[in-house]
């Protein structure tokens, strides 16, 4: 396990924007971590997020709300979608789901098993999860793109937070 | 209606900028969005169907979930 732990960019939303983008990533780190906070501004539970690749990408998916569990699979063209679980614009105000998204080895050409982990926040008696497991078959990975793929905004004050991990 | 935005945020000069969408990225975003969508619905189905099925035999059997888990497991 690595043990370095460096910030490489960081943004928090000022004005709803609907996909973010890291570009230009320096390769000089062996993994990516992402953590994100983050809010919708529609009404959706589980919001359809995209995340952008070299190449195709294969995806494993799991929610959960303590009642219901759900699971399946996908395989697309370039991007991944993650169900992810953060709170809706209907949530308790000024609440905001955690998020965060492990790339390994993403400046090489190898695959790439990325892991994204979310749960909403809401002061109500219903929690949201939602783990994800993507494949990126091939390539170098110099940008990451997150997407609100209900077409939705990422709130005012959503975060996201980029560090780059050396081997120790 | 307000024109959907990105923030693009350049990790080798540390510059941030706000860009509105092209017709064509939207275009693109929203068929994406759309195909996945489609997909994952197709996959829920499937997995519904095969549940709803699996069911339906053990139903026949007169075995419980339990029961057939003891006997292929």
């Amino acid at each position: 396990m690595p043990s370095t732990y460096s910030l490489i960019s960081k943004t928090v939303i000022t004005t709803p924007t609907n996909n973010v983008i890291f570009s230009s990533i320096p390769t000089t780190y062996t993994d990516l971590v992402l953590r994100m906070s983050v809010r919708d501004t529609g009404s959706n539970t589980f919001v359809n997020g995209l995340s952008y690749y070299p190449n195709d990408a294969t995806t494993t998916y799991l929610t959960g709300n303590g009642s219901t569990a759900s699971s399946g699979r996908q395989s697309l063209q370039g991007y991944a979608t993650a169900l992810n679980a953060y709170p809706s614009g209907n949530a308790t105000s000024n609440t905001f789901g955690s998020w965060e998204l492990y790339i390994p080895n993403y400046a090489t050409s190898m695959a790439h098993p990325i892991s994204s982990f979310s749960v909403s926040e809401n002061n109500a008696t219903t929690a949201h999860i939602s783990p994800t497991a993507i494949l990126v078959q091939s390539g170098t990975i110099t940008q990451v793109q997150f997407v609100n793929g209900a077409g939705d905004n990422f709130a005012t004050g959503s975060s996201f937070y980029l560090y780059g991990i050396s081997k120790s | 209606m307000t024109r959907p935005t990105r923030v693009e945020v350049n990790c080798t000069t540390g510059e941030t900028s706000i860009i509105e969408l092209t017709d064509a990225e939207i275009a693109q975003m929203e068929a994406d969005a759309a195909a996945a969508e489609t997909q994952r619905k197709a996959d829920e189905k499937a997995a519904a169907d095969k549940a709803a099925a699996r069911a339906s035999i053990l139903d026949r059997l007169g075995l419980t979930a339990d029961e057939a888990a003891i006997l292929l497991g």
